[in-house]
């Protein structure tokens, strides 16, 4: 971190802590601001040239001060309970239920949802009090029927509104085993559904159970409102993953975090990796519904800089973020830069390289590798997809070597193996809902 | 007479029950009809009732959209800035997608000179062509309250392209709730209707998409598409969930479980439904309603089982006939049990009776055998003895007349009556009864005149003429004994079937009555109770003759009287077919 281009940013960070504070209550301390970090992977660069360059904006949530001065939740559990679910899915999704609304009390709103063909609202939204009384109505919860998708997220939802509040977490948190067959069942309808809940500050989290639901519709859906998507094989997993979810659920500091990003003296997006974003012109925004308890958020821009002369300096962009921090229930905005150098010296160039920052970029880059392959496979060019993970493969390879990584070595193995799998050509449709859910979990850095 | 009372009975049971049936039948299908059409009414009252409540959602859409356009053309000062209608498009839940047109046609929003971002890019692609002429946004417009204003579906260039006010009925319920949860804006409301204004529903991406425009005092035009995901969603939401299947279902009474209730888009896809039927996809909806503008070409559907109530009138009305079947049949059954029972006492009298008279029979033979071998000894010297035999011989004949009228009423009841043929001279067995009854009619002061001209010789039964007489004569002694006088005729004539021979006994008593004559042969019938006082009979005397007579082939009847009328009683004609040779067995 001792490099050059930090000075500026620390002294950028110090200034905005500082202006921040000063706005603040007196006496509030610190450790209740999220850290913004801009980190360019490269920040010596070489002169005379074009480069691509990657900058890595990433959001820390602050430490929870104790599990007692916790946001409140506003949690809708909406359970498939069609056919598919019948026998021991449906039971440890009931107990997964159950043993994840034991970790909420008094502050939090619960509201559990069931569907088939039709939706039933097992649970309204409610404080959660009578504990017994829920875990009974979610244990009289039998499978049968069809699958209602969108009108079961869409009353989680009603459910959520009737407590909806920026100073609650407000998540759906969808179990679905199957194709969406009654109502809506397009991924990109259900997409549009989760950007417009998403505005009313809900997100919506999506576990696939088993090999028969739409990978693309979840992750979808999830992707859109800012939610977590998990993939779980085996029912007896769905408690941990509920357990998780709920842990991200109550360590959640901010919400509504929007980030704009501007280039700026001639420096041109490319493209942000891993989210959902907007790029008009030299300006690309972004959001993130929710920062948690000490946890890194980041997105990767990937951006164009023109030739510049030796011992430079540029300003490459400006970020502007802002956040509703749950804890003072104050938005609260924050602002950096990240400049870039430009020298002669190779050596230099080397010696001034942001491992870390470099490392997440490549870790992003080799997942839209991912994703195209996937989409390789969907049009049916097994040898393009695999070669597509190959190449993957030995950039992460390459960049592992060069950058000492164990975690970039790992996800080098990983698309090894990918690309192995897809030459066996054996239950593409596991491979790909595994795919899917492991892409999405390293775009959206989510923790489980 | 015995076949016919249970036929009776079976009609008298059977013809109530037929005629309950048909009318509970009509009655329980008007039932079903009513019921059915109440059903429908109910139906279509519910659904109407939630194509309101969606036509509230869309004007309360509206309402919001005119307040946040007026409040973004107040904040850019009527040029819809780009950053701002981004930020508001940004902020909406509900929109997907804004455009803000010039009075002009020009389109300020998305911009032109401005870079797009990809889903304004999207917008304007798909909105080319609706864009391009914005003469749709500035037709005629009726007052949404005003009392004339109608519903108005103005069809603009291509089909699938609709604007209309909202119904107004809908538009005024909603004004004022909408008014009242948003006091505030109150200062904005007075101007609602002034600028025009509408919704537009359209056909792109394989759905119908729904846009709301709006003028502004400018002349802009401001249209927010809608974003039909989230739309379809709060619409999900306007709906009632379905009830939780299982037994603690009262928390949720006021959802009704017997019917099923569908929301289906403009592609005939289901998009909501909810209710507790279950069904077969096979069945088809008991009513369909479309909905209204904007949401025109999709439709609801109601499915529901069926009635129960039906099955139960069905039911009753089943129960109540065999109830009904059962009454009458145990008391028919009553009627007829009691009706055996009288026949069978009456049987068991008449071979009471009948066994008597065979009892009486031989003992009287003897009395008479021994009467007339004593009147043959006894010396001519001793009248009064004569006298005595003879009133002795003529009651014990009397007594064996009565015995064998008993016993031939009997035989013939039990094996029908039959005559045996002999040739013979019909007057010559008038005679003989004439002579065997002298001295009783004598002794009651009658007198028999007889006219004898049936002298031809023919085939006849001897026996049957006689009882036939015998009981004519004895009628006459017991009920005519005040005319004095008895004429018998008889004759013969050829007739085409063979010989007849008539006999006409003519009394001349107090006659019957026109009432008595209909039933005066009927077995056991004696006549008035004035004629029959203090007479002793069996009342089976005319009616075996008759029998007797039939069984010849001939008839007895009663003469209606064409004498003079100073002259009273009695006339009957007796007819036999008395052929001249050869015996013919019937």
């Amino acid at each position: 971190m001792k490099t050059q281009s930090d000075k500026p940013m620390l002294r950028r960070t110090v200034r905005t802590i500082g202006f921040v504070l000063l706005s603040l209550l007196p006496g509030l301390s610190q450790a209740n601001q999220v850290n913004l970090n801009i980190n360019l992977a490269t920040p010596v660069m070489e002169a005379d040239q074009r480069h691509r360059a990657f900058i890595k904006v990433s959001l820390e949530g602050f430490k929870q001060q104790d599990q007692q001065a916790r946001i409140p939740a506003n949690v809708a559990i909406v359970l498939d309970k069609s056919g598919s679910m019948g026998g021991d899915k449906i039971q440890y999704a009931r107990e997964a239920a159950i043993m994840a609304i034991k970790r909420l009390d008094e502050r939090d709103i619960v509201s559990v949802v069931s569907y088939d063909s039709r939706v039933q609202v097992v649970v309204p939204a409610t404080q959660v009090r009578d504990q017994q009384s829920i875990y009974h109505a979610i244990r009289d919860v039998h499978a049968s029927g069809n699958t209602a998708l969108f009108a079961g997220v869409s009353k989680g939802a009603h459910e959520l509104r009737k407590f909806l509040s920026r100073n609650k977490v407000n998540r759906v948190i969808l179990l679905s085993d199957g194709l969406a067959n009654v109502g809506p069942q397009s991924a990109s309808e259900l997409g549009e559904l989760g950007a417009s809940l998403a505005k009313e500050g809900i997100s919506v989290t999506t576990i696939g159970l088993g090999l028969g639901y739409n990978e693309d519709l979840m992750t979808r859906l999830a992707g859109f409102s800012d939610g977590n998507h998990a993939f779980v094989e085996n029912a007896a997993d769905l408690a941990s993953v509920f357990q998780y979810e709920f842990g991200d659920v109550l360590s959640v500091v901010a919400q509504g975090v929007n980030i704009e990003i501007h280039c700026k003296n001639g420096v041109t997006p490319i493209r942000l990796l891993g989210r959902e974003s907007e790029i008009m012109g030299n300006r690309v925004t972004t959001r993130l519904n929710q920062l948690y308890s000490e946890q890194e958020k980041f997105v990767i821009l990937e951006v164009e800089v023109p030739k510049q002369a030796a011992e430079t300096e540029l300003e490459l962009v400006s970020v502007k973020v802002a956040y509703d921090n749950l804890f003072t229930q104050h938005q609260e905005q924050l602002t950096g830069q990240s400049m870039a150098r430009f020298s002669g010296s190779a050596q230099e160039v080397e010696a001034a390289r942001d491992d870390k920052a470099l490392e997440a970029a490549v870790e992003q880059v080799a997942n839209e590798y991912s994703r195209d392959a996937i989409e390789a496979r969907d049009s049916g060019d097994l040898a393009g997809a695999k070669k597509i993970l190959q190449d993957s493969a030995s950039y992460l390879g390459s960049q592992a070597e060069s950058l000492s990584s164990p975690r970039l070595q790992e996800q080098q193995e990983e698309a090894l193996q990918d690309a192995d799998e897809l030459e066996t050509n054996q239950d593409w449709n596991k491979q790909r809902k595994e795919l899917k859910a492991r892409q999405y979990k390293r775009a959206t850095q989510q923790t489980y | 007479m015995k076949r016919r009372t249970p036929v009776l009975l079976a009609v008298i049971i059977t013809l109530p029950l037929l005629l309950l049936a048909w009318f509970g039948v009509r009655l329980q299908l008007d039932q079903q009809q009513v019921v059915a059409h109440q059903l429908n009414n109910l139906v279509t009252s519910r659904l109407q009732n939630i194509d309101e409540q969606f036509q509230e959602h869309f004007f309360l859409l509206q309402q919001r959209f005119i307040r946040q356009a007026e409040a973004l053309q107040q904040d850019t000062a009527g040029q819809y800035s780009v950053g701002p209608v981004r930020r508001f498009i940004d902020q909406s839940a509900v929109i997907k997608q804004m455009f803000v047109l010039s009075a002009t046609g020009e389109r300020r929003f998305p911009p032109i000179d401005q870079p797009l971002n990809q889903q304004e890019q999207d917008f304007v692609e798909l909105t080319r062509k609706l864009l391009r002429e914005p003469e749709r946004f500035t037709m005629p417009v009726l007052d949404p309250v005003g009392q004339t204003a109608a519903p108005s579906e103005v069809k603009v260039g291509r089909d699938e392209l609709q604007s209309a006010q909202l119904s107004d009925s809908v538009a005024q319920k909603s004004r004022y709730s909408a008014d009242a949860a948003v006091q505030t804006l109150a200062n904005a409301a007075p101007r609602l209707p002034d600028q025009p204004h509408g919704w537009i529903a359209w056909y792109a991406e394989a759905g119908l998409q729904q846009i709301f425009w709006w003028q502004d005092s400018e002349g802009n035009t401001v249209g927010f598409a809608l974003n039909s995901a989230r739309l379809l969603s709060d619409l999900i939401n306007l709906l009632p969930s379905s009830a939780v299947a299982n037994a603690e279902a009262p928390l949720f009474s006021d959802v009704d479980t017997d019917s099923d209730i569908q929301l289906v888009n403009d592609r005939g896809e289901v998009a909501y439904r909810w209710g507790g039927q279950s069904l077969d996809s096979a069945q088809k909806p008991l009513q369909t309603l479309p909905l209204s503008h904007p949401l025109a070409s999709w439709h609801l559907a109601y499915y529901a089982a069926e009635l129960p109530a039906a099955i139960t009138g069905w039911l009753g009305l089943i129960v109540l006939l065999v109830l009904l079947a059962a009454g009458l049949s145990s008391l028919a059954y009553l009627l007829y049990r009691e009706h055996n029972r009288e026949l069978r006492i009456a049987e068991q009298r008449v071979n009471f009776v009948n066994q008597v008279s065979h009892e009486l029979k031989t003992p009287l033979t003897n009395v008479r055998l021994y009467t007339e071998m004593l009147e043959q000894e006894l010396p001519d010297d001793e009248p009064v003895a004569q006298r005595y035999l003879g009133v002795i011989s003529s009651e014990a004949g009397r007594l064996s007349r009565l015995i064998e009228n008993v016993l031939s009423f009997s035989r013939a009841k039990r094996e029908g009556v039959s005559v045996r043929y002999h040739q013979g001279v019909i007057d010559s067995v008038i005679e003989q009864v004439v002579a065997l009854f002298t001295p009783v009619l004598s002794a009651r002061h009658l007198s028999i005149r007889f006219n004898g001209q049936a002298t031809q010789l023919c085939q006849f039964d001897s026996e049957a003429l006689e009882q036939i007489l015998n009981n004519l004569l004895s009628n006459c002694e017991k009920y005519a004994a005040e005319g004095r006088f008895v004429d018998i005729n008889s004759w013969q004539a050829e007739q085409p079937d063979g010989l007849c021979s008539y006999i006409r006994v003519t009394d001349f008593g107090p006659g019957v009555s026109v009432e008595d004559a209909q039933k005066l042969f009927e077995p056991f019938y004696r006549g008035s109770d004035k004629l029959t006082e203090g007479v002793s009979g069996t009342g089976i005397g005319l009616g075996l003759a008759r029998d007797l007579a039939r069984a010849h082939r001939g008839d007895l009847v009663l003469e209606p009287r064409t004498t003079t009328p100073l002259t009273e009683g009695v006339s009957f004609l007796l007819t036999l077919a008395t052929p001249v040779n050869g015996p013919e067995n019937n």
